[in-house]
């Protein structure tokens, strides 16, 4: 059975560490990680040459050199021979307008940090259920 | 009717809904110069929070108040305006004249109706309420609020061992938000937050602490819009050491907020200084 595969992009390694334990821990999945937008955008298309692509990218805003909306942008305009992941946002950006800019771009939830353990879990459960769905925040 | 018109103190808004064709009845030219007949309001704020889109019809009833406004040396501004309709402003060469604003607090500004000096008491809740949220659901603490208090900005002793910093600029104001906490404190989130017993602040655990001052800010930003402020967020950094140091960015009055915890205290300080906002007559 394929393995799942999950992408986590913050700047902050504490949010990382405590997402990739709790993420290894629970669905028993293969964890990336990035500290930044580019650095992202390097493993999701190396992972997609290496046919082991990225299922699900949990996805900061605020960060150096290019930013959670602005890989965004990026993944959703890649076309042909990338394959699309499910985009969880896990932000300190609360703006309403920034929500609804990003779910313009298919994300699947729009997680506000502060967040709990239960929100990551039902976000992942409701990908895997439906992956391409597009759900509310 | 995708409008209505709201008559405040010391002026008049236009509170635009949905899609704004100018076909409406009585146009918004006649329901603005009943207004101002009535009121003798001459400053007015167009909310467009929720309009999606305004036509050529409408835009040109706007520009007709506005042309009437300027007679009487009235003023207006527009807040909130979506990409779109900041686009249609812009095509037809006007968003010059009919000024958005992101915040109602920035049209106000621009209206002289907001004070523009000391720091704004309204600030504490919302980084108060955002502080408790956020160690409560992150840090699994419950924190006991205390009174507030003034220091100066040019005071630059923060009073915990470790701070996240995180500079808060918005049309109206700018500052910085820090979080300071000892290191004992520090040491606990740690072990709450990542299940490790962490011997000391390291460059390995300490962006825990900037990360807090990110969330926070988040957080409080949503109470902020409810006051009329709208805050821009920037990237946070940390600083650590006995007796470490922050320049404030600005030199306003720094509110610190305490906090107690089982294992002493946390503070939120917030320096936000009003900065000018540009004046044009409209």
């Amino acid at each position: 059975m394929k393995p799942l595969r999950i992408l986590l992009v913050d700047d902050s390694q504490s949010i990382r560490s405590l997402l990739r334990s709790f993420i290894e821990d629970e669905f028993n999945a293969e964890v990336y990680e990035a500290a930044d937008g580019e650095a992202a955008e390097h493993v999701l298309q190396e992972q997609n040459v290496l046919m082991e692509a990225i299922d699900i990218v949990f996805l900061d805003w605020m960060m150096p050199k290019l930013s959670g909306y602005g890989l965004l942008k990026r993944i959703r305009s890649a076309g042909g021979f990338f394959k699309q992941p499910s985009v969880v946002m896990l932000t300190a950006e609360t703006y309403f307008d920034q929500i609804e800019a990003c779910m313009k771009f298919r994300v699947s939830k729009y997680i506000t940090k502060p967040f709990s353990n239960e929100e990551i879990r039902l976000a992942i459960e409701e990908i895997l259920e439906d992956p391409g769905g597009k759900r509310a925040v | 009717m995708p409008f209505e018109w709201v008559r405040q103190n010391d002026h008049l808004v236009l509170k635009l809904s949905g899609d704004c064709t100018g076909d409406e009845k009585p146009s918004p030219l006649d329901g603005f110069q009943k207004e101002q007949m009535d009121s003798g309001l001459k400053l007015l704020i167009v909310q467009c929070v929720d309009c999606g889109h305004i036509s050529g019809n409408f835009l040109r009833e706007l520009l007709a108040i506005y042309k009437r406004l300027k007679s009487v040396n009235g003023q207006m501004r527009l807040v909130g305006a979506n990409e779109s309709v900041q686009g249609f402003l812009k095509t037809n060469g006007v968003d010059r004249v009919l000024i958005n604003k992101l915040s109602l607090r920035g049209a106000l500004s621009d209206f002289g109706l907001v004070k523009t000096k000391d720091i704004d008491v309204n600030f504490i809740n919302p980084f108060l309420n955002a502080t408790v949220k956020v160690f409560k659901i992150q840090c699994f603490i419950q924190l006991k609020a205390q009174k507030p208090f003034l220091k100066g900005a040019a005071d630059p002793a923060l009073l915990g061992d470790v701070s996240g910093i995180i500079s808060i600029t918005s049309e109206t104001f700018a500052g910085t938000l820090a979080i300071s906490m000892s290191e004992k404190i520090f040491l606990n989130i740690v072990k709450n937050m990542l299940g490790e017993e962490a011997p000391a602040i390291s460059e390995g655990n300490v962006d825990l602490v900037g990360e807090l001052a990110n969330m926070i800010l988040g957080q409080a930003k949503v109470e902020l819009g409810s006051l009329g402020y709208r805050v821009e967020m920037a990237l946070p950094s940390c600083v650590w050491g006995k007796e470490h140091k922050i320049k404030h960015f600005g030199s306003g009055k720094c509110m610190v907020l305490p906090f107690e915890t089982e294992w002493g205290m946390i503070y939120s300080e917030i320096m936000a200084q009003i900065v000018a906002t540009e004046s044009k007559a409209a």
